[in-house]
Parts: structure tokens; C-alpha cells; sequence
């Protein structure tokens, strides 16, 4: 994938190795050419000395030849002898002479070392021509006056003396060239011992710059892994946010982008999954609360299967009942109570009858409703007591309708049955109150329109004031009804979106039921449209 | 046990039913005698002799309830659960007499451990016939605790 660039992890490496191998390298040509200048001088030095040595001894050994050579002609037992030994101290003169010559013209310019050797250096040179010389004057003389010459005697004893100082000078000379000489290797030696040093302390340099550059290159390299594992770390937290800097060597930079190019998909599917989860879930809940209300319906329709058996099997077993003893009493002639039995069957017949209608007035609730508009609730509350005027009028009952109810929206002629049954249901138990009082209002809860229909009748035990909404459900098995007008209540005023509830001390003091009507807001706006 | 009269606690808030339940009683020509309340309040204001019934001559405990289950204020089974956690009543038999033929009121029943479970026929002849067998047997045959 990574291509091989300037900035790739393997250029790195190899860069690297390369350059550690040419300061080992460089290093190493440095010692042998250190090494080797500091052995060249030095060898040039020693061969000097050496030489300079080797020249003074052979300097002296031909002085002494000479010197021999001298001796034995001057103190020869034969002529024969005499005549030999100055042939041959002619040529060992001349050889001499030329040996000095040589010496001179190979000293000459010569480094010498200043101070004393330089002083002894200047006497010999001279000392020797001069020795030289005197051995021919004494060769001269001898030759002419003998040994016992006056002047044979004085130019030997000359010769012996500058005899004697040039092989002192010499010995002088030898002896501080060997001294130097040994200066010379010590010196070569600390030379040689310090270019290995120097050697030895570059390649420990070479060998530390190394391991940084090492370290170096192994850092550039781990620093954007790390930086990579601390953001894969917190992407594994769990905070997706986090993106890799594409810094270092280029297959890092190719690795961040392939991982942010993940960590961005992972966002991608995390997101739609938080999605999908949310949608599930809000699918989920409105699922669950079509299944509750589903229930909740069941639940009513399995009570209203219940109770409608229940009550319509009940005025059945009372007119199958009453039939049988009349007719029982028929055979025997028995005319006692026919009529009460009658009036039991009739009355068990108008309840099935009642009962009926009200089951079928039920279940048209929700299922037909008339179109919605804006009613006037204070013209409504007086439309449903014109129709319980009888009863109220029979009763005595002072009705009170407050002056500025507001305006709802609704269906008009349920609405008018929620107020005409409530008022309906207050007369019916306004028990034996002497001054009888029945009050249409409303007030406000919070932000809540609570509607009221209000009496000082019997009352409501807490206990039951919720039972009386259930279908069936009578307080007072006396009282006339199907038991059904509550339930139908409840039904009407929760279609419209609304809640209802009873409001009473207890019994004797009264009761009054409440009830909202969400009006303009709820489920009134949303079913205006077709 | 011949000695005391028999007492009945109806349990029945339709006139109607009661009526017939009272003649077709009378017919059979029992011993007993039968107290009829209309309510769950009633029955256990009869029960534990109060409220209305505080004069315990006029609430003599019964040997066997009828007990119907629907029932204003105080439901049927409200009643049974009451009879049967008390020390004092639980040994009455309680004869559960009703319209219902759930099997759900039928295992309720049971459940607050109702002694009797019979449900009110709708033919005539049934009806009387269950009537008097249902005196005969707990005036006649069954014994009582």
C-alpha cells in the first residue's frame, strides 16, 4: 500500500543505517590516516636519528682507523711496513675526506634539534677537516725529520689532542642522538597511543550518535502509533469523536486516514443505529400504547360482555319466574297479587327494553359522532335542562346556571346529554333535601377549564366515587335506571378528549361532578378535518 | 338443631329475584327463616351485627348465606372475602347464587372459598327445583359446625 518516499518508515531505517555506516567508516578512515601521518613522521624522525647516529660512529671508527693507521706508520719495524701503512692511509684519508664532504653536503640543511647538539654538531664538522688535516701534517713531518723531530713530536701531540676532542664530541653528540632517539619513539608511541584514543573516542561517539538517531527514528515511528492507540483507546470509550493527526512517516499518515476513514463509518452506522434504535423504540412505545388502549378496550368489552349477560339475563329469570307462578296461580285459581306479579314482568320487560337502548346509545359513542363546531356552553346547559324540566319543576329544585360560561368545540347534541344526564343524575339523588339546589359552573385549574354540575343531595362516599362511572354500576339498587347514564357520561366527555371525576364529603353533603373539555386544543381540532 | 330456627341471609339486590327466591322458599313449606339485604354494606352491617342491625335479636347469626355476586357498594366477592378472614363468621357456608356463568366469577368464588356456587336458572321449573333442593339440603342434610 505504502509506497517507498522520502518520508516512508523503511527510507527512514535505511537512511539511518546509512549514516551510522559512514561515520563508522569515517571514523575508521580517520584512525588509519591518523595513525598512519603520526607513524610517518615519526619514521622520518627515527630514520634521521638513526642516521645521524650511524654517521657519527662511522665517523669515528674511520678517526680511529685513521689514527691507527698513523700510529702504525710512525712506529713501523720495517720500511716494507711503513710504505704499506701509507698507502693505505692515503686512501683511508681520502676516503675520509670524502665521507666528511658527504656529511656535510647530508647534514646540510639538516633539522637539527636546537641547543646543545646543534653547538656539538657545528664543533664536529670542523674537528674533523681539522684532524684530518693535522694527520697529514704529522704524515708530512714524519716523513721529512722522523720520529725524533722537533716538530714530529709537536704535531703528534697535536693530532692526539684534537684526536681526543673530536671523539668527545662525537661520543657527546652519539650520546645525545640516542637520547633523542628514544625521546623520538616515546613520542611515537604517545602518538600512536593518542590517535588510537582519538579513534577509539570518535567510534564511542559515532556509536552514541548512533543510538540517539536510533532512538530518534524509533520515536518518529512510535510517536504517531501511540498518538493512534490513545485515540483508538477513546474511540473505544466510546467517544467516537476522535480523530487520528495523519504526523510521522507516511504509512502513518496512509494508517490515520484508513482509521479515521473507519472511525467516520462507525460514526456513520453508530448514528444510524442511535436512529433506528430511537425510531424502534418510539415504534415500540406507540405500539405499546395501541396495545394498553387495545387492552384497555378489551378489558371494557369483556366487562360490557359480562354485565350485559348479567343484566339481561336478570330480568329474564324474573319474568320466566313471574310467568310460572301466574300461571301456577291461574290453575289454581289463586287471583291473589296477579297484578304485583304483572307489574314485576312489565317492569323487568321496560328494563331489558331500557337496557337495550342504552347499550345500543353506548356503542354508537365514538362511532357516530355529529360534525364539530363552536357551542356555546351556558346555551347548552339551558337546552338539557328544558329536557329534565319535568322532574326538576316535580322536585323543586332551584337551578342555577353561571352567566359567563365560555365557548367549546364539540359535538353539540352529546354535550347537551353530558349536562341533561348529570342533571338527570343529581335529581335522582337529592335524597330528602328540603330545599333542593342544582348548580351549573365552572372554574379554573391552573390552566384547566373544569366544569361542574353541582348538588346538595345525598353524596358520594369517597369509596365509591369512582365506581359510579363503571357500567352497571348502581349505588341504590332502588333507583330507576339502567345504571348506564355515568358510563355514557364518561364516554361522551372522554371522546372529546376530556376527563371526569366526582367531587363529594360524603354521604349528606352533596356531590358534584367535574369535567374538562379540552375545546380548541386535543383531538376536537385534528377531527374537524375530513 | 331442630330446636332453633333456621336462619338465611339473602344477599340479593333485585326485588324481583328476592321475591321469588322468598316464595318459592315459603312453598317448599322450610322452617327457616330468611333476612333480606340489598347490598354488600347490609350484609356485613347484618353480619357483624351494626349500623342497622346493632339490635343482635333482630340479626340472628345465619347457618348459611345466599350471596349474589353483583351487588351494590359492597361487591358479592368483597362479602365472601370478609366472611371467610374472620374468625368469628368463617364457618358459615356461604352458597353463592347468581346470573353470572363466567368461569372467572365461578373460580373467584372458589377462590375466597365459597362453600356453593349456583347459578339462577332462567327456565321456571328449574328455577323452583333448584330452590327446593337447595332448602332441603341445608336444612335437612347438611351439618353444621
Amino acid at each position: 500500500m505504502a509506497k517507498l518516499s522520502a518520508n516512508s518508515i523503511g527510507t527512514r531505517l535505511i537512511a539511518g543505517f546509512l549514516l551510522v555506516a559512514f561515520l563508522a567508516l569515517g571514523t575508521g578512515v580517520f584512525g588509519y590516516f591518523q595513525i598512519r601521518r603520526v607513524s610517518g613522521i615519526m619514521a622520518q624522525e627515527l630514520t634521521e636519528r638513526s642516521e645521524a647516529r650511524y654517521i657519527s660512529t662511522k665517523l669515528r671508527i674511520e678517526a680511529l682507523e685513521v689514527h691507527a693507521l698513523v700510529n702504525s706508520y710512525v712506529s713501523a719495524a720495517s720500511k716494507e711496513i711503513g710504505i704499506r701503512s701509507a698507502t693505505r692511509f692515503a686512501d683511508k684519508t681520502y676516503i675520509l675526506n670524502e665521507f666528511i664532504r658527504q656529511m656535510e653536503s647530508h647534514f646540510h640543511g639538516y633539522p637539527l634539534p636546537a641547543g646543545r647538539e646543534q653547538a656539538i654538531w657545528s664543533e664536529i664538522v670542523p674537528l674533523s677537516y681539522a684532524y684530518l688535516e693535522q694527520a697529514r701534517t704529522v704524515m708530512r713531518i714524519f716523513g721529512q725529520q722522523g720520529l725524533d723531530g722537533a716538530q714530529t713530536q709537536a704535531s703528534l701531540n697535536r693530532f692526539e689532542e684534537i684526536r681526543g676532542k673530536l671523539l668527545e664530541n662525537l661520543i657527546e653528540f652519539e650520546g645525545e642522538e640516542t637520547g633523542l632517539l628514544y625521546a623520538s619513539q616515546q613520542r611515537a608511541r604517545d602518538s600512536i597511543a593518542q590517535a588510537l584514543v582519538m579513534t577509539l573516542g570518535l567510534s564511542a561517539l559515532v556509536l552514541v550518535g548512533g543510538a540517539i538517531l536510533g532512538l530518534l527514528i524509533s520515536r518518529g515511528i512510535t510517536r504517531p502509533v501511540d498518538h493512534l492507540v490513545a485515540v483508538a483507546q477513546r474511540i473505544t470509550a466510546g467517544d467516537l469523536e476522535g480523530v487520528a493527526k495523519g504526523g510521522g512517516p507516511c504509512e502513518m499518515g496512509v494508517l490515520a486516514k484508513a482509521f479515521n476513514a473507519m472511525t467516520a463509518r462507525l460514526r456513520d452506522l453508530v448514528g444510524s443505529l442511535e436512529r433506528n434504535v430511537a425510531e424502534l423504540l418510539r415504534a415500540k412505545s406507540e405500539q405499546e400504547s395501541l396495545v394498553a388502549e387495545l387492552e384497555a378496550r378489551n378489558a371494557e368489552l369483556a366487562r360490557f360482555t359480562y354485565t350485559v349477560s348479567h343484566d339481561l339475563k336478570s330480568p329474564l329469570i324474573t319474568i320466566k319466574g313471574f310467568m310460572g307462578y301466574l300461571a301456577k296461580d291461574a290453575r289454581s285459581g289463586n287471583l291473589e297479587g296477579l297484578e304485583e306479579d304483572i307489574a314485576s314482568i312489565s317492569n323487568a320487560a321496560d328494563k331489558m327494553q331500557a337496557l337495550l337502548k342504552d347499550l345500543l346509545e353506548l356503542s354508537r359513542i365514538g362511532r357516530l359522532m355529529n360534525p364539530l363546531e363552536e357551542v356555546a356552553f351556558g346555551e347548552l346547559a339551558c337546552e338539557a335542562v328544558e329536557l329534565v324540566k319535568g322532574r326538576l319543576l316535580e322536585r323543586e329544585v332551584d337551578l342555577d346556571i353561571a352567566p359567563d360560561l365560555p365557548t367549546v368545540f364539540g359535538d353539540r347534541a352529546r354535550l347537551r346529554e353530558v349536562v341533561q344526564n348529570l342533571v338527570d343524575n343529581a335529581v335522582k339523588f337529592l335524597g330528602d333535601q328540603p330545599k333542593p339546589r342544582i348548580e351549573i359552573g365552572m372554574r379554573r385549574d391552573g390552566d384547566e377549564t373544569v366544569f361542574f354540575v353541582r348538588d346538595n343531595g345525598m353524596g358520594i362516599a369517597p369509596a365509591y366515587q369512582q365506581k359510579v362511572f363503571g357500567l352497571f354500576e348502581k349505588l341504590d339498587p332502588a333507583s330507576d335506571g339502567s345504571g348506564m347514564g355515568l358510563a355514557i357520561v364518561k364516554r361522551i366527555v372522554e371522546v372529546h378528549g376530556g376527563r371526569i371525576w366526582a367531587e363529594s364529603e360524603g354521604p349528606g353533603k352533596g356531590a358534584a361532578f367535574c369535567f374538562t373539555l379540552p375545546g380548541n386544543r386535543g383531538i376536537a381540532t385534528e377531527e374537524r378535518k375530513p | 338443631m331442630k330446636e332453633k330456627p333456621f336462619e338465611i341471609l339473602l344477599v340479593e339486590d333485585n326485588p324481583d329475584h328476592a321475591k321469588l327466591v322468598l316464595r318459592s322458599f315459603k312453598e317448599n313449606q322450610l322452617a327457616c327463616t330468611i333476612h333480606h339485604v340489598t347490598d354488600g354494606e347490609m350484609a356485613l352491617d347484618y353480619l357483624h351485627q351494626r349500623g342497622a342491625y346493632a339490635e343482635s335479636a333482630n340479626c340472628p347469626r345465619p347457618h348459611v348465606v345466599l350471596l349474589d355476586l353483583r351487588i351494590p357498594k359492597v361487591d358479592g366477592l368483597e362479602v365472601l372475602r370478609v366472611i371467610k378472614t374472620s374468625e368469628e363468621l368463617r364457618r358459615i357456608p356461604v352458597v353463592i347464587l347468581t346470573t353470572s356463568e363466567a368461569e372467572a366469577d365461578l373460580g373467584r368464588a372458589y377462590d375466597g372459598y365459597a362453600n356453593s356456587y349456583l347459578v339462577k336458572p332462567v327456565d321456571f321449573e328449574s328455577f323452583i327445583h333448584l330452590m327446593h333442593n337447595l332448602g332441603f339440603y341445608w336444612l335437612t342434610y347438611n351439618r353444621q359446625a
